[in-house]
């Protein structure tokens, strides 16, 4: 050792650390590449912390600017378009990877003494990852983000006795709306990160304290020490890592994280349907009918929750082979299979309707406004727009209304007595503000497709 | 195997429970203030159409839209009734866009097959006056309060929305 690494050995212990737990340590005999998902899980998670942040740089959480600031990041940025693609494409990986991790554990019987905690943090990350999913979700406030947290916050609403505190809190108030989104950045952004991190430590450390469990062995037997750690398990580790990251890269140079139109809760043209992830639970909560159906909100995915976390406790046949205790890996496979299924069903339910009016960058406040009521009041329910709204309807199209936004007022407030059309309704009922908005937005729309001023 | 208790010893416990009085202290005076909901104030009395605009068979679709302050910010709030009349008394029923399951926004099924309001996400059917008729659902769809003109004219509010 060169006196340099001596001294800062001395101060540090960072060489006594790595002999330890890395060039010194012998794993047992027979680990293969199965033993590095973990890692794999630890990649993606840099990749997302590195991704997040060049996103959180440039996100605005507030209901007005949150779908804007993610679209000029996406426009604007350079890497900007990347960063939330891998990002996008990570999650989808993390809980893969994760997935992946425990069902290896699970096979190789690894959770059993004396590595409960171990399974338990573990199981514990996983939670956690699912929560980053559902909060980052909402963030780019778009018809899914929307939509889908407030499916998510009626279940969380569902839990007996204190579900509905639960929905209050996580929605800062009684619906999903501007606090929510506050509150959803912040859980994202802050909380869970410390919580992932400080369960990730005890993950850690509870890995170096036990070691690798050997493969197929009663848990007595502590199994004969293969190879050290490093260079051999760590050179496959690397191995994994690097194709990960580079399959994560391809996938963000050459695709783009979806986005739809900006949130309008007033739209009852969507149909809501959840990331795939989820859309196991999504196909759950469909089977479950009438008096039957908090069994699908609550009882059945928690019930599976507390049979994964109490795992180790409850299963304590001392074999580890996967053979040799046939009803836990019976049970684990028909769960695995029902939960694949349910997922595979859930994600083949396609929306019907996918097709919104949107907007463009850079639109004054009270444009954007006329935009979001021309969505609200469903004016394109006859008045066609590009590929959105009816063909079979005489309405002008929108871009075709070249009026000025005091006479588009007076039209929406009374049809016949302006144009005499009979068949348009009158929206007397909305304020003349809104009304003069909407000729505002209408007035911009057709400059912007026709080229007058 | 307790020791006794001693001056010391007692002393010594007490000033440990002392150093925890900041750190509990500390972590229900954040919690209270984190957890606690924005402030909330919506309209009682929405405009929603008006009651010439109710057909006598069929349900139609109309928005309520109003203004809520939610913490610092002042927000256009839109949200779909749907509005028939009930078969016997003929008196008009207004029910909220939400399905009762997780709030997914229930659709007017437009084929002749079918109960006429469907929710799009786990399959929730509704009557035309609401009740449940097949999914999840726990509840029939929520009815809105209303204020109806007596002289059969006029605009039909909605109440404590």
């Amino acid at each position: 050792m060169s006196r340099l690494l001596v001294w800062l050995d001395d101060r540090l212990g960072v060489v006594t650390l790595f002999k330890d737990s890395m060039s010194e340590k012998r794993p047992p005999r027979g680990i293969g590449w199965l033993r590095t998902l973990g890692f794999a899980a630890l990649t993606i998670l840099v990749l997302q912390v590195l991704s997040g942040l060049a996103i959180a740089m440039h996100y605005v959480p507030s209901t007005g600017l949150a779908y804007d600031s993610i679209r000029a990041l996406e426009q604007d940025v350079p890497g900007g378009r990347f960063a939330r693609a891998l990002h996008y494409f990570g999650a989808s990986a993390f809980v893969i990877a994760m997935a992946l991790h425990m069902a290896r554990v699970f096979f190789t019987g690894a959770y059993k003494a004396p590595r409960e905690f171990t399974w338990l943090t573990g199981v514990g990350l996983f939670v956690l990852v699912l929560a980053f999913g559902f909060t980052g979700y909402l963030l780019p406030w778009d018809q899914k983000a929307y939509f889908a947290t407030k499916v998510g916050t009626q279940i969380a609403g569902k839990a007996p006795v204190i579900g509905e505190h639960i929905r209050q809190i996580l929605n800062g108030g009684d619906e999903v709306g501007s606090p929510t989104l506050t509150r959803f950045y912040v859980i994202h952004v802050v909380l869970l990160p410390l919580a992932l991190f400080g369960l990730l430590l005890a993950h850690m450390l509870l890995i170096q304290r036990h070691g690798v469990a050997p493969p197929g062995l009663k848990v007595t037997d502590p199994g004969e020490p293969g190879e050290p750690y490093f260079p051999h398990h760590t050179a496959k580790e690397a191995a994994v890592g690097a194709l990960v990251a580079g399959v994560l890269f391809w996938l963000a140079a050459t695709q783009s994280a979806p986005l739809e139109a900006v949130a309008e809760p007033s739209d009852t043209g969507y149909d809501p349907r959840p990331d795939w992830y989820f859309a196991g639970l999504f196909q759950l909560l469909k089977i479950f009918k009438g008096p039957l159906e908090p069994l699908g909100t609550f009882w059945l995915p928690n019930a599976l929750l507390v049979g994964l976390a109490l795992l180790p406790f409850l299963d304590r046949n001392p074999e580890r082979h996967w053979r040799k205790r046939p009803f836990i890996t019976i049970v684990g496979v028909t769960v695995i299979a029902f939960a694949v299924l349910c997922t595979w069903i859930g994600v083949d339910d396609k929306p019907k309707n996918t097709k919104q009016l949107n907007y463009p960058l850079g639109l004054t406040e009270i444009q954007k406004e006329g935009y979001r009521l021309v969505r609200r009041l469903k004016c394109t329910e006859c008045h066609k727009q590009g590929d959105v709204g009816k063909t079979d309807h005489d309405a002008p199209d929108l871009d075709r209304i070249d009026q000025p936004p005091d006479m588009v007022a007076a039209i929406l407030e009374d049809p016949l007595g302006t144009i005499e059309s009979e068949d348009m309704p009158d929206f007397a009922h909305i304020d003349a503000t809104s009304r003069y908005t909407i000729g505002v937005y209408l007035q911009w729309l057709h400059a912007s497709m026709h080229g007058k001023k | 195997m307790s020791e006794p208790t001693t001056r010391r010893s007692l002393l010594t416990t007490l000033t440990l429970a002392l150093g925890a009085i900041p750190i509990v202290g500390g972590f229900f005076v954040a919690l209270r203030a984190a957890l606690a909901p924005a402030a909330t104030t919506k309209p009682t009395r929405i405009p929603l159409c008006r009651l010439d605009q109710v057909p006598d068979t069929g349900i139609v679709e109309r928005a309520i839209a109003y203004q809520v302050r939610q913490g610092p910010s002042v927000e256009n709030v839109a949200k779909v009734v749907f509005l028939t009349r009930d078969p016997s008394t003929r008196a008009v029923i207004a029910m909220a866009g939400e399905c009762t399951h997780l709030a997914c926004p229930v659709h007017i099924h437009k084929d002749k097959e079918g109960p006429p309001l469907q929710c799009p996400c786990h399959g929730g059917k509704f009557s035309a006056t609401g009740e449940v008729v097949d999914g999840p659902p726990p509840r029939p769809l929520r009815r809105l309060t209303l204020e109806v003109p007596q002289d059969g004219k006029g605009m039909i509010y909605v109440v404590n929305a």
